[in-house]
């Protein structure tokens, strides 16, 4: 019996694999979606699988360590073992790999030139992904969640999909120093909250303090992990009348204040709730010294919208105290070049602040001009990430806990929906060419989704977090309540 | 078997088919035809595949492959009539196992009825039919008292995998019933996504007072370029029978008709914002309907990436491949140019940014781009009447612009008047008036003083004049 189905298998893998017969040869890279020509990766990442970007019949790519290693694989697209992919990763860290692909059109073979990916040096430690799934649109919310996914594999699952609470739109996850055993996310619509979770117990805020203007909108980890600085913003959305940008989102006011999670107090200042300005996204320092926030004139809204530019500052902080510093500086004029800075965010090693530059406002991810730019901390130098830019929106950036990859999103692709990419800097801040988030089978799964990832970030390990206890808490009527600091 | 038992069922079935048939092809057709709307099936392994390897994967893809042939006329009657036919047989088959004829009859002309009733529901998914059916499959193959009991078994265990899904299918509810104010909208709605306009008219005729009626009675109007003859003539909540909110308080059904609006207005931002809320909002927020729009929103803007996303998935369906075939950018048929054209004339060429209830901005605009644009001319001088707004209506009124409208003639008579206190040589020749209205105007004014303000007096002689609803038109709470 057992040689009968031996034989019936092996069988059926001959049928399945055809010999790449008089192919021909072209002059040119192989045409592949997503492209991942010379791009760089980390050990540890799902398999980079991809498929023809033209309808083919069938692909065969034979892959080859620079240092030992190889895998062959055909089929309808180049779906690599996952097994085998993380062993051929492994021993070629620090070296790279060359695929050699002919694709089967009609019948017949093409040969292609053999292209690169490097395999990079530098780790990627965490475990995951987190981001939010939504429809490119955001005045309802009809179905959309917060996400993990495993980077090692194709594994996604919720963490809490607004189908538990219906018209919740939540927002960004944020964890502390991609920790997943402190995290914070802003819930909206009529169940609004801020949730915070800390070794394994949430608690669902009230969304407002009536001394501060909105609700507790986006968060940072102190990384003691005793304070979450917060923005709290009146936000409005506004549409364009002409198709480039599509959606703005601004503010009629916004301030900065700290959160106490211990004492569940609001440390407020002056300095930090201006009138005349809009201060905004604050994030601390890795030493927990500082905070950057971004701050701008306040404009007339939305008549001069396009006058609403941010520049970047920063401010002490004391942990031990609970209290700011007395004086506020300027880290990053944009407005002198006629720009707007957004979504600041310090890789965690202190080296650098990832930011992006566009031309107003600070809703980047609609704003086509919107790059993303690097501050080296110790020179004060600013440059463009130009390896990672693109034509389209390049935004919400995030580092990952080792401080050389970071994921960001992008409408690279069709203008419309934003996707995944991550990239890797080296020891002297240059980006290497971003890869898509790789899916099972990326051609089928990027041409038939109709939402849009956002505010990605990484995880250390897989999140938990009781999502049906945390959904009723969201439902009911019960906020905790928080108070001012003296 | 008797006879007459044999007879009996033939006659039931006759009369089952014919019945069900008539009742959905003729007073139930629109709940079909929209339901084919609101649903994507593509022909691609991927997607079958991934129907299958779910839990009843073969009443989820059977379901969502029948649900494609609403789309004809008669299409979507005849499907459920066989599917409430195949109940009807299984069910008396595995229930003859337990009881005698009559009594298996009488309850699988029952288990036809609620499951009949249950495909009343709009957004009822026909898996949760073929999933019954595979559940008497089930009974029959279990209940065999053969020689091959285990032969059976195993295929019922196939079946049980097959059939029935281990999770609740979204949209099922134990119990439906016809809802014919229901299928009155979705005629409205499925025949605007037709260009029907005379269509949608007559039905709006029919309808009683509701908002989204107003809705389709205006905008069919206007695309008959009768915006302003009509509005008159029906009920009007001020400005909310001309825009449906885009906003928490819709659903798909306001957001797929605020598409048409938008679309046709030449507001391709707007248009495609309540696209995308409408397929989202949809109960498997997926529409095939919405997707087709948002590849014309596309390639009017010139985004050619983006449309290319929503082609490539049409170009898998089996109803519309065609249709995307002939939009693809490069491969485009004349008609589909010349109409791309015809387009992108309207569409605005300065920016601005607005809120999404901010209707009157949007027509300004869209005005300032293109003055020809009628429609957008039309519901702006129509949406500052309805909100009595009568200075904003003069300065936008171009009397030399369309064919003059006698609404808008009562209107521009209230701010002269009021403006003025009586009408000069150069009023008469600006506006043209016609002799009809100034007399109607005299006489209202007479009666209006006679009357000290009182309505009632007015109503049946000018209860459709502009003039009335100015000045009694109030807002129910």
């Amino acid at each position: 019996m057992n040689k009968w189905i031996f034989i019936f298998l092996a069988t059926m893998m001959c049928a399945c694999q055809q010999e790449v017969k008089n192919a021909i040869k072209v002059d040119e890279m192989p045409p592949i979606y997503p492209d991942y020509i010379g791009v760089t990766i980390p050990v540890g990442i799902a398999p980079l699988n991809f498929d023809s970007e033209e309808e083919a019949d069938r692909m065969d790519v034979f892959v080859k360590g620079s240092q030992q290693g190889e895998l062959h694989v055909q089929g309808k697209y180049a779906a690599f073992d996952v097994e085998d992919w993380h062993q051929l990763l492994q021993a070629n860290q620090g070296g790279k790999l060359t695929f050699s692909v002919c694709i089967q059109q009609k019948g017949q073979w093409y040969r292609y030139q053999d292209f690169e990916m490097q395999v990079s040096s530098y780790a990627l430690e965490d475990y995951g992904l987190t981001y939010r799934r939504i429809a490119p649109g955001y005045e309802v919310y009809s179905h959309m969640g917060l996400y993990e996914r495993e980077l090692a594999t194709f594994e996604e699952r919720a963490i809490i999909e607004n189908t538990q609470v219906p018209g919740m739109c939540v927002n960004c996850h944020t964890p502390n120093r991609t920790n997943p055993d402190a995290f914070v996310f802003h819930v909206r619509g009529s169940h609004g909250t801020t949730l915070v979770q800390r070794d394994g117990q949430f608690e669902v805020l009230k969304a407002q303090n009536d001394s501060i203007k909105g609700s507790m909108v986006y968060p940072y980890w102190h990384p003691s992990g005793k304070y979450c600085a917060f923005s709290t913003n009146q936000t409005r959305q506004g549409f364009h009348m002409v198709k480039d940008e599509r959606i703005e989102v601004f503010d009629l006011s916004s301030d900065v204040f700290v959160y106490d999670v211990e004492k569940r107090e609001l440390i407020l200042d002056s300095l930090l709730m201006t009138q005349s300005h809009s201060e905004n996204v604050p994030v601390f320092s890795p030493d927990g010294k500082t905070i950057y926030y971004m701050t701008a004139l306040q404009q007339s809204y939305p008549l001069d919208y396009k006058k609403e530019q941010y520049n970047l500052c920063r401010i002490g902080f004391d942990a031990e105290k609970g209290k700011f510093g007395e004086k506020v500086d300027t880290v990053f004029n944009a407005v002198q070049m006629n720009k707007s800075l957004t979504w600041p965010r310090p890789s965690y090693d202190g080296k650098y602040l990832m930011f992006n530059l566009m031309d107003y406002g600070y809703f980047s991810i609609w704003h086509k001009e919107s790059d993303l730019w690097l501050m080296n901390l110790e020179t004060g130098a600013s440059f463009p990430l130009e390896a990672a830019n693109s034509e389209d929106a390049d935004s919400y950036h995030n580092w990952s806990i080792g401080s050389h990859w970071f994921v960001f999103t992008s409408r690279r692709e069709n203008g419309l929906y934003s996707q995944l990419y991550l990239s890797c800097i080296d020891d002297e801040g240059k980006p290497t060419k971003p890869f898509l988030l790789p899916q099972k089978d990326p051609k089928k799964y990027y041409a038939t989704t109709l939402y849009s990832f956002n505010t990605p970030d990484f995880t250390s390990r897989p999140v938990e977090f009781d999502s049906r206890a945390a959904s009723s808490a969201i439902s009911s009527d019960k906020r905790i309540p928080t108070s001012i600091k003296q | 078997m008797s006879k007459w038992k044999t007879y009996s069922k033939w006659i039931v079935m006759a009369l089952g088919v014919v019945a069900t048939f008539l009742f959905f092809q003729l007073h139930y057709p629109y709940h079909l035809l929209h339901r084919e709307q609101v649903s994507l099936f593509l022909y691609s392994q991927e997607f079958i595949l991934d129907k299958l390897m779910q839990p009843g994967g073969v009443s989820i893809l059977g379901g969502e492959f029948l649900t494609q042939f609403f789309y004809f006329i008669g299409g979507g009657a005849t499907v459920v009539t066989l599917l409430l036919l195949g109940v009807g047989i299984l069910c008396y088959q595995a229930l003859r196992r337990f009881m005698g004829h009559w009594m298996a009859l009488i309850l699988s002309v029952a288990v036809c009825l609620w499951e009949g009733g249950r495909l009343c529901i709009v957004n009822y998914p026909l898996a949760s039919t073929l999933s019954l059916m595979g559940l008497f499959i089930i009974i029959r193959l279990i209940s065999f008292k053969g020689s091959n009991r285990l032969g059976k078994n195993l295929t019922a265990l196939v079946c049980i995998l097959l059939f029935i899904p281990f999770h609740p299918l979204r949209g099922v509810k134990a119990w439906g019933t016809p809802n014919s104010y229901l299928e009155h909208l979705l005629a409205m709605d499925v025949n605007a996504s037709y260009g029907k306009w005379e269509k949608v008219s007559q039905l709006a005729q029919e309808d009683a007072k509701t908002g989204i009626g107003t809705f389709y009675y205006n905008l069919s109007n206007a695309m008959k370029g009768q915006l302003p003859d009509g509005l008159m003539n029906y009920y009007q909540p001020f400005s909310k029978g001309l825009f449906l909110p885009v906003d928490p308080s819709g659903n798909y059904l306001s957001f797929m008709a605020s598409n048409e609006l938008w679309f046709h207005l030449g507001d391709m931002t707007m248009a495609e914002h309540s696209a995308i809320l409408g397929m989202i909002s949809t109960q498997d927020h997926r529409s095939v309907r919405m997707i087709k729009r948002m590849a014309e929103i596309n390639l009017i803007n010139g985004d050619e990436e983006a449309a290319m996303k929503y082609l490539r998935m049409l170009q898998k369906t089996w109803k519309h491949k065609q249709w995307a075939d002939q939009r693809i950018p490069g491969q485009q048929s004349p008609a589909v140019q010349k109409w791309l054209e015809h387009k992108r004339q309207y569409i605005p060429k300065a920016d601005t940014l607005r809120a999404s209830a901010d209707a009157r901005l949007s027509l300004r605009h869209l005005l300032e781009s293109n003055p020809d644009n009628l429609l957008a001319y039309h519901y702006l001088l129509c949406y500052e009447l309805l909100n009595k707004d009568i200075h904003s209506f003069a300065k936008d009124y171009v009397p030399q612009k369309g064919i003059p409208s006698r609404l808008y003639h009562e209107a521009i008579l209230i701010h002269l008047i009021r403006q003025n206190g009586n009408l000069t040589e150069e009023d008469f020749q600006t506006y043209r008036f016609t002799p009809e209205v100034l007399q109607d105007f005299q006489e209202y004014t007479r009666m209006y003083e006679q009357n000290q303000g009182n309505g009632a007096a007015l109503q049946s002689r000018f209860g459709k004049t502009y003039w009335f609803y100015y000045h009694y038109a109030t807002m129910k709470k």
